[in-house]
């Protein structure tokens, strides 16, 4: 009863689609096939798949991929299983997995884990981290429950699971800011920062909160990013979601 | 990104409004206008420019604070605090440089005890410490 969605961009060679097949085929868990494009994407085929009443939805691709399939799982009974083909390291260290052919093992020994995922208000989920990007510091407004954040920031990033960072809770989100330091106005404030008098370390310039929900404000909207995909913009609400995600993770996870 | 230990970290030059409240510690390197409270350790780094009370089992002051500050166990002012506002706790440590402007209370607990007490214990206490202290003087008298 397992459902395949192959993210055909991540399969450089036809050659390794055809050894997961046989591998799957080889552990006694091969399924349907499927595989994205223009006309289906990997929500249309995991919607499908579940409507099918396959017990098991399983991407084979990158974290783009497993984020889109994860959006029609959040909240499911089905299980999600992954076949990882260049997927990041957090993503790889969350699931335990590194290679396609212990993915494989680990589907057929379905150790499920039942986690709760980062989403935004437009329905995207995320189940490492999320990003702004932009290559040039921003200005941001964040807005949690009971106070307001404002920076210039050079790198942002809501995490759900980021190898280092301990969570205080299943549900939080870990928010991580790099802070710039705004441009000198006076001048006696352009010679320190020109002297490095006001030179502050970098440890210093970095903020850690934990939050359940988080709404994110700048002045033009800027891309919100997971993966390799932008899947929101500014101003957006960030959150944990309020079900769960059931995934299948490695043996020895 | 490297990670501190803090549950909570707000960086330099980083603003906030409103109130902090964590279970966890608590780091502030930027600026907070409002309430810090956590059940641990709040530390207020030397870039750190705070306008609110701050409340915690243990708080270490590097940077500038203006507000109450209330540490149920111990708060320590290293050279570079600087303290506008009353400060209630149990240990005080203030390193040479610290700079304070406020009021001090330290004994609240044994002022309450005090008044619990019957007259006649406190009576006892009262005559106990006079005994102590003649004898230390009469001790000196001799020598």
């Amino acid at each position: 009863m397992y459902y395949y969605i192959f993210d055909i961009k991540r399969c450089k060679k036809r050659a390794t689609i055809e050894a997961i097949k046989s591998a799957l085929l080889e552990l006694g868990i091969s399924g349907e096939y499927n595989y994205i494009s223009n006309a289906q994407s990997a929500e249309k085929l995991a919607e499908l798949g579940l409507s099918r009443g396959y017990s098991t939805i399983v991407g084979v691709g990158s974290d783009d991929l497993i984020n889109s399939v994860a959006n029609r799982m959040v909240g499911r009974k089905e299980a999600m299983g992954v076949i990882p083909l260049e997927i990041s390291k957090p993503m790889s260290f969350l699931l335990g997995l590194d290679s396609w052919r212990e993915a494989c093992e680990a589907l057929r020994y379905r150790r499920i884990k039942e986690m709760y995922v980062g989403r935004t208000a437009n329905g995207e989920h995320f189940l490492t981290e999320a990003h702004i990007d932009t290559g040039r510091p921003v200005n941001l407004t964040i807005e949690f429950k009971n106070y307001i954040i404002q920076v210039l920031a050079k790198n942002f990033m809501v995490s759900n699971y980021y190898p280092g960072v301990k969570k205080v809770g299943q549900d939080y989100l870990d928010v991580v800011i790099e802070s710039q330091p705004p441009a000198p106005s006076s001048l006696i404030d352009q010679f320190k920062s020109i002297f490095g008098t006001k030179e502050v370390s970098e440890a210093k310039a970095q903020s850690l909160i934990r939050a359940r929900s988080m709404r994110v404000f700048s002045k033009k909207p800027v891309s919100i990013i997971a993966g390799d995909k932008m899947i929101a913009k500014t101003p957006q609400l960030i959150e944990s979601s309020d079900e769960m995600l059931r995934i299948i993770v490695s043996r020895k996870h | 990104m490297e990670t501190t230990q803090a549950d909570t970290v707000i960086g330099v030059d980083v603003n906030v409004k409103g109130n902090l409240n964590n279970k966890g510690s608590i780091q502030i390197n930027g600026t907070v206008e409002g309430e810090i409270k956590s059940d641990e350790n709040i530390t207020i780094g030397e870039t750190a420019d705070v306008s609110g009370p701050i409340a915690a089992k243990n708080i270490l002051i590097s940077g500038k604070v203006t507000g109450t500050i209330t540490a149920s166990e111990k708060l320590e002012v290293d050279p570079t605090g600087s303290i506008s506002g009353d400060i209630k706790t149990k240990t005080l440590i203030f390193r040479e440089g610290a700079v304070f402007n406020g009021t001090c209370n330290m004994n609240e607990e044994r002022k309450v005890e005090t008044e619990k007490s019957t007259p006649e214990t406190a009576g006892v206490a009262k005559k106990e410490e006079t005994q102590k202290g003649s004898g230390f003087w009469d001790k000196t008298k001799k020598n």
